[in-house]
């Protein structure tokens, strides 16, 4: 199966119903009876995708934290999400006007 | 606190266990939170069980698999006692070791109340006795697994009421929804409360005063009591107020680390 395009303006979420645990440096999040452990800059990610900031803006904030080209974090962001979505850990939500 | 005519009251009734290892004033008493009609809650340690023929004995998985319990009144005041022994306070620390709690038991399985009202009030408690015994005591406590237990009891309790609540709003049962919902947020407070070792969940009447206590920084007050009065439920289109609720559990969940 194809893997979902992610667009820069795209807004993702954490659903509601994920199990999250930082335990011993490292972050677990569970859906459905999967867990995944998180690196630490997809753990990054995940917490920012409160539902209120865009693909385009997470990977702002990761190419900023990290010192990654800008380009470079989006893709990865968008890529990351994808990933997401396929395991029922992110949803899509509608952009913020200002982000449209 | 002078804690001496506390003793003295103990002593003058033939109250105090022989040989005494400890006597703790524990509970709200200890903390400065007592108003005038609590009780004086007071554990007394020793090698010994206490020989009280008044005593009431009060079950634990515990070997002796009891201690004893003696109330009194004094000038309007309940005074309650409770009778441990060492090495009744030895297995319970064993309970919460780092070898028990990697070994996956269920964190909501391993003390029961009682026990966990004991560890959390070696935390909090004054010493009238005993108080180089006390200091080793919270070392160990200190050392133990006991946080990471409650946070992990109390962040698995707060899943669970999340699971709950998202289940009967897909199922149109608001009412249900927005107690699971102020459920699942009291739980992610208690974990948040833990982590900054504010223990004593089992008793939710304090949680406002711990909080204040542990003044954490991934939640304000204004906001936890917001949602711990449930300020802004609109009875009318409750679901807004409880998604915005299990958001902020879920938030918590983000920042506590075991």
């Amino acid at each position: 199966m194809a893997r979902q395009q992610i667009g820069i303006g795209a807004v993702p979420r954490r659903p509601l119903g994920v199990r999250i645990r930082r335990f011993r440096g490292r972050l677990l999040v569970a859906v459905g009876g999967e867990s995944y452990e998180l690196t630490d800059s997809a753990a990054d990610i995940f917490a920012w995708m409160s539902g209120s900031l865009t693909v385009g803006a997470i990977g702002a904030q990761l190419s900023a934290d990290y010192g990654i080209p800008h380009e470079e974090a989006v893709a990865d962001v968008a890529e990351f999400v994808s990933w997401l979505l396929e395991r029922r850990l992110a949803e899509m939500t509608t952009p913020p006007p200002a982000a449209r | 606190m002078d804690v001496t005519p506390l003793l003295n009251t103990l002593r003058d009734r033939r109250m105090l266990p022989d040989p005494c290892i400890a006597v703790l004033l524990v509970g709200s008493a200890a903390r400065g939170w007592s108003n005038s009609g609590s009780d004086l809650d007071i554990y007394l340690i020793s090698d010994r069980p206490w020989p009280g023929a008044d005593s009431a004995a009060i079950a634990l998985p515990l070997d002796p698999p009891q201690v004893r319990s003696e109330s009194f009144y004094l000038d309007g005041r309940r005074w309650e006692l409770t009778y441990w022994q060492d090495r009744q306070v030895d297995q319970m620390l064993t309970k919460i070791s780092w070898p028990e709690f990697d070994r996956d038991v269920a964190a909501g399985t391993v003390l029961v109340l009682r026990e966990e009202a004991f560890l959390e009030r070696l935390a909090s408690g004054v010493p009238l006795l005993g108080e180089q015994w006390l200091t080793g005591r919270r070392a160990e406590l200190d050392a133990s697994a006991f946080r990471s237990l409650l946070i992990t009891r109390s962040l698995g309790a707060a899943d669970d009421a999340v699971e709950d609540a998202l289940g009967q709003l897909a199922g149109g049962d608001l009412h249900s929804a927005v107690i699971s919902a102020r459920i699942a947020f009291g739980h992610a407070v208690d974990a948040l409360l833990e982590e900054r070792g504010q223990y004593g969940s089992y008793a939710p009447k304090w949680r406002a005063r711990r909080f204040l206590a542990a003044n954490p920084q991934a939640l304000s007050f204004e906001e936890y009591w917001d949602m711990e009065t449930m300020r802004g439920l609109d009875p009318a289109a409750p679901e807004k107020w409880i998604r915005k609720v299990l958001t902020r559990c879920q938030d918590i969940s983000l920042k506590v680390e075991i």
